[in-house]
């Protein structure tokens, strides 16, 4: 973890463009589903942002893959949606917590083998957590959650990246020769479907060797892991009503649960709902709790912070009723209210009863 | 056991931001200040770390003048020492700054342990306790949920080893032994805000609060040129394919097509709203 302290070659203005990323699931979760999905979601903003900042600075653009037993065989089986990457080179391990710490070492070594000024991760939980260790091994500034890269005439890169929970985007520029560590956030990237010319298909994964676990053991140990308890499958709910911050008080849960009977969905919540212990763990929605993707999500007093957008953003209707017409939640909304929550949620139990669906 | 905490202050979370775009910052006035949520959290793991193990807290804030009202919340609630690190800046866009400032804080206040907010409710990189462990050559935990100390025998003569929960993406939990000096990123969740008891705000009132330069600190040379500069900081472009629903009466708001959408002259805004809402549901085959 602390291992990256080599010396740090100059950096070259003209290094490549290198994509690193890191599956976590086991060889027969892959073996059965491939890395199609993987590609197609969680790595296509980090692969998109590849694409565009190698084609704006005319630069090569290398992937690096980690992955357990299978991930070479898998992606080369996804060459052919890979077609503007030179070269691709796998490692394969099992990426446990132990050998996870031990991975920024491993990436420095390949980002600098492969000339890179400029380092793209996806914005998960491993990258984000190891981020400083890989900057100072390519003495790289580091850009925490990229929505988007401009090349200005000046030659500079301008990055745009989420500020005060979404509220404002914040602009970061970085000069031809700065060395860059980003990762990039799952919800796309800014640039992603432009055309980058004639396909041809991408080079057959190469193997990338093998991983010095630098163990650290004599500071930190790992004693395991849990998975979350509870028994409510809330990814599995067709409609649900989530409460943020702007409840201002657990005793006025009561019309928000009669809402969600009237409307047949699950009580849910976002991280502050959670935290002060209004609603129990297992109703969280976020990227630090349920991911869902309901056909009704119904939003009431949550601003929509980057964490939370990140576990509802895919549901087929989002409505929001939030006091603050800038507030992020409504950038996701297909139908939005500007008002209070307790109001409208009172309102629209009175509609449903009153006005009960035709076929109910 | 002495345990630094880190103290920033953010604008509050419910205010509306105003920027000022000479700066790319957000405006001083626009908003008051308060001492960042995950940073809240921090305090309060330190003050129950330092009960449980007879140590005791060092606060360090980060900002202008008005971070010395962060660092009185702390002293007020029973930290030992108030150190301020005076900078008008206390999140530069290049974070491996921010690392560097606060390792030399943390040198200068000869800390065996340093808590930060995993993740700032301003800027939100997730990085300044990472880049500032790194910076102490200390190893870092990131999204801690819970910490404890474990009991040491009077033989042993060592500093206890840290039993740390981190609480990662789908609630799974994950466990660590980490042997300090240490740098803990915590999170909310287990840890909360806590309010002073009138005596310890009148205390701490005339407490001293020790004010370093960021430069008098001397944070190692490389950080001096920040390898980013912040160009803009401006609200997200316009919500695009969102469709408002207003309560007045007549047809805006509710697709302007100058439909009839059920209102009654009984209603009031919120219940229009409300029909026009389940109405367009209907429509869309969701309901």
């Amino acid at each position: 973890m602390n291992g990256a302290r080599e010396v740090v070659a100059p950096a070259t203005p003209d290094g490549v463009v290198l994509v690193a990323l890191v599956e976590r699931a086991s060889a027969g979760e892959l073996r059965q589903r491939g890395l199609g999905e993987r590609l197609e979601r969680g790595w296509r903003a980090p692969l998109a942002a590849g694409r565009c900042l190698a084609a704006r600075l005319h630069r090569p653009l290398e992937l690096l893959v980690v992955g357990p037993a299978g991930t070479r065989e898998a992606l080369a089986a996804e060459r052919g949606s890979l077609d503007v990457v030179a070269r691709a080179r796998c490692l394969e391990i099992d990426a446990d917590p132990v050998v996870a710490r031990s991975l920024s070492a491993w990436i420095v070594r390949q980002a600098r083998r492969a000339r890179a000024l400029h380092v793209l991760l996806a914005h998960d939980y491993g990258a984000i957590e190891q981020l400083p260790a890989i900057a100072e091994g390519l003495g790289a500034a580091m850009v925490s959650g990229a929505i988007g890269v401009e090349l200005e005439p000046s030659g500079d890169l301008v990055w745009s990246r989420p500020s005060h929970q979404g509220k404002l985007v914040e602009r970061l520029a970085s000069t031809p020769d700065q060395a860059i560590v980003a990762t990039v956030r799952p919800e796309g990237f800014a640039g992603d479907g432009e055309s980058l010319g004639a396909p041809s298909p991408a080079p057959e994964p190469e193997d990338a060797g093998r991983l010095d676990v630098t163990s650290d053991a004599a500071e930190i140990e790992w004693l395991g892991d849990e998975e979350a308890e509870g028994s409510l499958d809330l990814a599995a709910a067709e409609r649900i009503v989530a409460v943020g911050r702007g409840l201002g008080d657990p005793e006025r849960l009561g019309p928000i649960r009669e809402l969600a009977v009237a409307l047949d969905a699950e009580v849910a919540g976002s991280r502050p709902v959670i935290d002060a212990g209004w609603l129990p763990h297992e109703r969280q929605v976020g990227s630090s709790g349920v991911t869902v993707s309901p056909q009704l999500y119904l939003a009431l007093g949550i601003s929509g912070s980057a964490q939370h957008l990140a576990g509802m953003s895919t549901s087929r209707w989002i409505v929001a009723i939030n006091r603050d017409p800038q507030a992020p939640i409504f950038r996701v909304a297909h139908f939005a209210v500007v008002g209070d929550l307790h109001a409208h949620a009172s309102e629209l139990v009175r509609a449903l009863e009153e006005d009960p669906a035709p076929s109910s | 056991m002495r345990i630094g905490v880190l103290l920033r202050q953010v604008p509050d979370p419910e205010a509306r931001l105003e920027v000022d775009a000479a700066t790319a910052r957000v405006a001083e006035g626009s908003s008051p200040w308060v001492i960042d949520e995950s940073d809240e959290a921090a305090l309060d793991a330190g003050l129950e770390l330092a009960a449980t193990s007879g140590g005791e807290v060092v606060a360090i804030a980060l900002g202008p003048a008005r971070a010395d009202q962060a660092a009185r919340k702390a002293l007020a609630l029973g930290a030992r020492r108030a150190i301020r690190v005076e900078t008008d800046d206390p999140a530069s866009p290049d974070v491996r700054v921010t690392g560097a400032v606060v390792a030399a804080a943390a040198r200068r206040a000869s800390i065996d342990l340093l808590l930060a907010g995993a993740q700032s409710s301003a800027a939100g990189t997730g990085l300044v306790a990472s880049a500032s462990a790194l910076a102490l050559g200390w190893p870092w935990i990131w999204l801690v949920l819970e910490a404890e100390l474990e009991e040491v025998g009077p033989a042993e003569g060592a500093r206890p080893m840290l039993r740390v929960v981190q609480e990662l993406e789908a609630r799974r939990r994950r466990r660590w032994r980490v042997r300090p000096p240490a740098v803990l990123a915590i999170q909310t969740g287990r840890y909360h805000a806590r309010m002073p008891a009138i005596r310890g705000v009148l205390a701490a009132r005339r407490a001293p609060i020790e004010t370093l330069e960021a430069r008098e600190l001397g944070a190692r040379p490389e950080a001096s040129t920040p390898g980013l500069r912040r160009v803009a900081l401006d609200p997200p472009a316009a919500a695009t394919g969102v469709e408002w629903i207003a309560g007045g009466a007549g047809g805006d708001g509710g697709g302007g097509d100058g439909r009839d959408w059920g209102g009654r002259e009984q209603d009031g805004a919120e219940g229009v709203a409300a029909r026009r809402l389940i109405r367009r549901l209907r429509e869309v085959g969701v309901l």
